[in-house]
């Protein structure tokens, strides 16, 4: 079930509509899911922004060839929303409207208006670019901060799991939804293009490494968003009207140490610590694997 | 057509009579049944317009500022709680100069809880950049509608209006309302074409860039700038809307009987009425009173104030809001475009009225008396039950 990762990224456009000269960090993983998105996405796209890193960089310049428009931490859905009802109230041709927005401005601050705007079955693509933290704020923790990651507001390491935003937006009832990550980008770009072909709400939940938050080299930014993903800690899924498919099955079952021992966030992780987290990444595996055999057995297990 | 409405009717006839395009809005008392009537309009194909359901007011407003970035014509409703949780997007909607309209029926802000009438949490938005409009009763609520697209939209101002009138009061008080018909209306608001602010794929635009402090110091001066230039926009709209329609409101000021009045009461909202009937009592009784009714708190009526300081002796302000270690908001900010006149009148402040306390004429006749014969200057607020 491995994703042919290259085939697909070479078949990309050439076009570019987030271009260089942001303001991002070298290896920071939210510039390729925006800019990989906009390649799929195409010129016809309407971009929404929560305050984020992206949009905190553009002081009298913009990276985006496409048009954007800034919203409250609080209600970025709702701004697509607005603005894909009042397109069609003027008859305008269709354009996708694509949130990016941050995991503190999806998860939490923005859940509410994310989970209404889904609820109402507005046409748009919500792309969240998870690095677990408040990175544009100080690496401060988020409600998917891992367990047991130290942050500034959690000094002796995040004692509870992360909440499950994109099982919780499936639980929304809406067409597709799906997780990604952004050392998986040929899966992520086949999600993004099955996305943009469904109407109705469509939400991506990428695993985004921030090199920073979590303390490691740039140059290793890549291979720890794969050792999530390997050792299962990022399960890969998408949920296609209701029925959910594992998108990607590792081979072997790493453990978690080797994805938590690459990271400086962990360091502090006690042995107890590393054996709840490695509980929780089989319990949650285990729930996905069972839908995914069961969606499997029933026939429901189809791209488009 | 004359039709017995009330107030929340009527801001619903406004706005659909202005053929708004997107409306959205939360429910909440006394302004729920605005919504409720703009949705049974859409139903009955008698407006072509789309109602957006949103779960709270702060994504309301939101969902307005993206529908107005589409070069729609928008319209809402909220009042109090809501108003409240509303206020961060208030912020974005001025500042991104969306012309987005807005009725709200005032109601006080808890706690404790109070359904009823007041001014506190209307005037603790007046920094946000919108244009607040005060009515008094149903009919001006239903023309001022009409007059709010015009202003929002005229390219000097492109700043949002609130349209504000006392919930209860007016909002679910009935009475004969003229509804004017739709061909006078559309002759006199022109359907909106957004030349500032439109996010099309074929002429990309940031919406809402970064600013460093020049571009943000450039961008507030030019909200004041249009601030500045709705004060005309205010008066030549109501003006032309008499012309058309044979109603007006005193454009910034709404001013009875203060040409030779040597004190005039200065109040907000319905409790203009009242006090109007008061000035009436005292005239009769040789006391040369009058009333001046601020329909328009932001912009603040500077130059109608000042040319009515310079030839009164008193003023008593009555407010319906107090702003606790300070006094009456209102009182406060008559004061200051007054200071600095050749001969200041005397300011006399009142808080009345708060949660829907009554305001009778009985009330206004005491706090106009009380300073006609005042002696010395005014120390505090008063309150006035």
């Amino acid at each position: 079930m491995e994703v042919t990762e290259l085939k697909i990224l070479s078949e990309l456009p050439k076009e570019e509509y987030f271009m260089c000269g942001h303001n991002e960090c070298p290896a920071c993983g939210a510039a390729l899911v925006v800019r990989l998105a906009l390649k799929v996405l195409g010129r016809n796209t309407i971009v929404v922004l929560p305050p984020n890193a992206i949009l905190a960089s553009a002081v009298r310049l913009s990276s985006f060839m496409v048009p954007t428009a800034s919203a409250p931490m609080a209600s970025a859905a709702a701004l697509a929303s607005g603005i894909v009802r009042g397109r069609r109230v003027l008859g305008n041709d269709r354009a996708t409207v694509v949130v990016f927005g941050g995991d503190a401005s999806t998860v939490d601050m923005g859940f509410q208006a994310l989970s209404a705007a889904a609820a109402r079955g507005d046409d748009f693509l919500y792309i969240c670019y998870d690095n677990e933290s408040n990175v544009n704020t100080g690496d401060q923790a988020s409600s998917t901060t891992p367990l047991g990651a130290v942050t500034p507001t959690t000094p002796h390491g995040k004692a509870h799991v992360p909440k499950d935003m994109a099982i919780i937006m499936a639980e929304h009832g809406i067409p597709y939804v799906a997780t990604a990550s952004v050392a998986m980008l040929g899966d992520y770009v086949q999600k993004v293009q099955k996305a943009a072909l469904i109407e109705g709400p469509k939400y991506i939940h990428v695993h985004t490494v921030c090199p920073c938050a979590w303390k490691i080299p740039d140059e290793r930014m890549l291979e720890v968003g794969r050792l999530a993903v390997e050792t299962r800690a990022f399960p890969l899924f998408e949920v296609l009207r209701g029925t959910l498919r594992l998108t990607y099955i590792p081979a072997t079952c790493l453990p978690v140490d080797a994805y938590l021992g690459a990271q400086g966030r962990f360091k502090e992780i006690s042995p107890l610590g590393r054996a709840k987290f490695q509980e929780w990444v089989n319990d949650k595996w285990e729930r996905l694997y069972r839908r995914h055999t069961a969606g499997t057995t029933s026939g429901g297990v189809t791209s488009e | 057509m004359l039709r017995l409405l009330d107030g929340n009717a009527a801001a619903s006839y406004g706005a659909k009579l202005a053929r708004t395009q997107i409306v959205s809005a939360t429910p909440i008392t006394p302004a729920s049944e605005i919504a409720e009537h703009l949705i049974r309009f859409i139903e009955a194909g008698e407006l072509r317009a789309e109602f957006v359901v949103p779960e709270g007011e702060h994504s309301t407003m939101v969902i307005c500022m993206g529908a107005s970035m589409t070069g729609a014509r928008v319209f809402t409703a909220t009042a109090s709680q809501g108003l409240a949780y509303m206020h961060e997007p208030l912020h974005f909607a001025a500042g991104g100069r969306l012309p987005i309209v807005m009725a709200v029926p005032n109601r006080s802000i808890a706690l404790p809880w109070c359904n009823y009438p007041d001014h506190q949490i209307v005037v603790a938005q007046r920094d946000t950049g919108w244009i607040q409009l005060h009515c008094e009763n149903a009919q001006e609520v239903l023309d001022t509608c009409i007059q709010a697209f015009r202003i929002a939209e005229d390219p000097r101002v492109l700043l949002p209006v609130m349209v504000c009138f006392d919930g209860w009061t007016v909002s679910l008080h009935h009475e004969g309302v003229d509804i004017p018909p739709q061909d006078e209306v559309d002759a006199y608001l022109p359907a909106y074409t957004s030349q500032h602010c439109v996010l099309d794929p074929d002429k990309p635009k940031t919406v809402g860039a970064g600013a460093d402090a020049l571009l943000y110091m450039q961008y507030r001066r030019q909200m004041e700038e249009a601030m500045d230039a709705a004060r005309a926009v205010i008066k030549t709209t109501d003006e032309e809307f008499r012309v058309r329609f044979g109603r007006s409101y005193g454009g910034m000021l709404d001013q009875y009987r203060c040409e030779d009045a040597a004190v005039v009461l200065v109040g907000m909202g319905a409790l203009a009425e009242a006090a109007r009937a008061a000035a009436d009592e005292l005239r009769l009784e040789g006391a040369p009173v009058g009333v001046a009714r601020i329909r328009s708190y932001r912009p603040f009526p500077h130059a109608e104030l000042r040319a009515l300081g310079e030839r009164v002796e008193a003023i008593a302000v009555v407010d319906r809001s107090s702003s606790p270690g300070l006094g009456g908001p209102l009182a406060s900010e008559v004061r200051a475009v007054l200071s600095g006149l050749p001969r200041s009148p005397q300011v006399y402040g009142f808080v009345a009225g708060l949660g829907g306390h009554e305001i009778s004429v009985a009330h206004l006749r005491k706090a106009l008396s009380s300073v006609s014969i005042a002696t010395g200057p005014a120390s505090e607020d008063q309150w006035l039950w």
